[in-house]
């Protein structure tokens, strides 16, 4: 086998980069206004590819994917071939004829894994300030649509200095609301979320906190919580606590491995969390002649090949030997290359803040 | 008489000598082994556990028939356990 597969396990689709929303942690900056996305016979032709080439889930994304008129015409189209789906949306437009149609097609051929929603606070005060006002209120009216109709929803929750304070109230409202689980997600600094990245960074004695939260949190609730915060706390816990030894590499994370993205304008990312890191698209080239050729897939490939020890910032580090430098994506975005650690990493990146050590985002590797 | 045949919902993608199997249904992924290979890709026809091991010792001559038949139990086992192969009875 090559090392990496003939195909994605997963492709997560931005099917646009429109919103109804303007969050204050969106990493595409979506809004009402944006354009140039793939019509629906553009998206049902990459479908067809994706489904030759035997990729197995599909996660639809945005922007805000109901957004789209369409909606409804892609998602019978997913339904109809062998894809597993899951959709992530604000929750503000999941309103009851949406949610019915979906159950129709979920008793007939969707297979459904569920739809993820974004909770960044337990109340109005909290949610509302990162995503605007009334959304809280409107993605209760959501999940009881959905709770109604027995459709499977999870939550999704960006931690920023704005919510650290609620997230284990974020946590019970996501049980008491009857979701799957709930995923902790870090801020990944570019779009509108690079812009408020001052307000909304933690600073290293919050990360540490946070880490001590979701500690306390998993022992509580095992499994409920999901997310990268649970591997970083277990590197917090390396100090008294042995843990596996990774090798001290980068992280063989499943950007461009078993993971890829397509963009709303076609472009082909190597995940979700890279939204310009641009491998192609699949305007020009099919997603398969990208996916093999791409010299930008390939080098994200090379990463875990690199050893801490080449990395300065980790390269004297007690917990070297255990750590993989987290999110490539993060690093990217925090450092303008991926050569670096996580800016999550509290000992890497303590609190004097964030520098550009490396090249601006989006530009070389 | 017991034939087992592929499940026709399950996703097959060859990688190299090795395959995944993609059950939709289940949302669950399986990786297969260049033999377990073989044996999927024979019961596309509906086929019995011993022409299984008929056609395995026609590839495999050198491994015994009884250390064949013991392998290719436990696979079908594990197989229909997971819904990946269905049973027709003749």
């Amino acid at each position: 086998m090559l090392n990496y597969p003939s195909a994605p396990f997963l492709v997560a689709i931005r099917l646009t980069n429109r919103c109804n929303l303007t969050c204050k942690h969106c990493i595409v900056s979506s809004s009402c206004s944006a354009g140039g996305e793939l019509t629906t016979q553009e998206w049902l032709s990459l479908f067809a590819e994706l489904r030759r080439i035997k990729v197995f889930r599909l996660n639809l994304t945005g922007g805000e994917p109901l957004f789209r008129k369409d909606f409804p015409v892609l998602l019978e189209n997913i339904a109809d071939s062998h894809f597993t789906v899951s959709i992530n949306t604000n929750g503000t437009l999941l309103k009851r004829p949406l949610v019915l149609s979906i159950k129709s097609m979920l008793e007939n051929n969707l297979k459904l894994r569920h739809i993820q929603i974004g909770l960044d606070g337990s109340s109005p005060r909290t949610h509302d300030a990162l995503r605007g006002k009334g959304t809280f209120e409107r993605v209760r009216k959501a999940v009881d649509n959905l709770r109604s109709e027995g459709i499977p929803f999870r939550f999704f929750c960006v931690v920023t200095r704005l919510n650290i304070a609620d997230i284990p109230q974020v946590v019970h409202r996501c049980m008491e609301w009857g979701g799957l689980s709930v995923e902790l997600c870090p801020l990944v600094m570019t779009g509108r979320a690079g812009e408020y990245k001052n307000h909304l960074a933690l600073q290293a004695r919050e990360r540490k906190q946070l880490l001590e939260t979701v500690i306390s949190l998993n022992r509580d609730f095992p499994s409920f919580i999901t997310g990268s915060f649970l591997y970083w706390a277990k590197i917090l816990e390396s100090a008294e606590i042995p843990v596996p030894v990774r090798g001290g590499k980068l992280q063989a994370c499943s950007a461009g491995v078993t993971v890829a993205g397509i963009m709303a304008d076609g472009s082909v990312i190597p995940c979700d969390a890279m939204p310009d890191v641009k491998a192609g698209n699949i305007k020009e080239k099919g997603f398969s002649e990208v996916w093999h050729n791409s010299p930008v897939l390939r080098e994200i490939r090379s990463l875990p090949d690199i050893s801490l020890e080449q990395i300065p910032l980790c390269k004297d580090c007690s917990r070297r030997d255990v750590c993989n430098a987290g999110c490539r994506a993060s690093a990217y975005y925090s450092y303008g290359a991926f050569k670096y650690p996580d800016p999550f990493c509290w000992i890497a990146n303590p609190d004097a803040g964030i520098k550009r050590a490396g090249r601006s985002a989006g530009g070389s590797l | 008489m017991r034939y087992y045949r592929q499940n026709p919902e399950v996703v097959y993608r060859q990688e190299g000598e090795d395959a995944f199997l993609f059950h939709p249904g289940e949302d669950r992924l399986y990786l297969l082994n260049q033999v377990a290979c073989y044996i999927w890709e024979w019961c596309k026809e509906p086929l019995s556990e011993e022409i299984i091991i008929g056609k395995l010792e026609e590839v495999f001559p050198e491994v015994g028939k009884e250390s064949l038949g013991k392998d290719v139990k436990s696979f079908i086992g594990s197989l229909l356990k997971r819904n990946l192969l269905i049973v027709n009875n003749a």
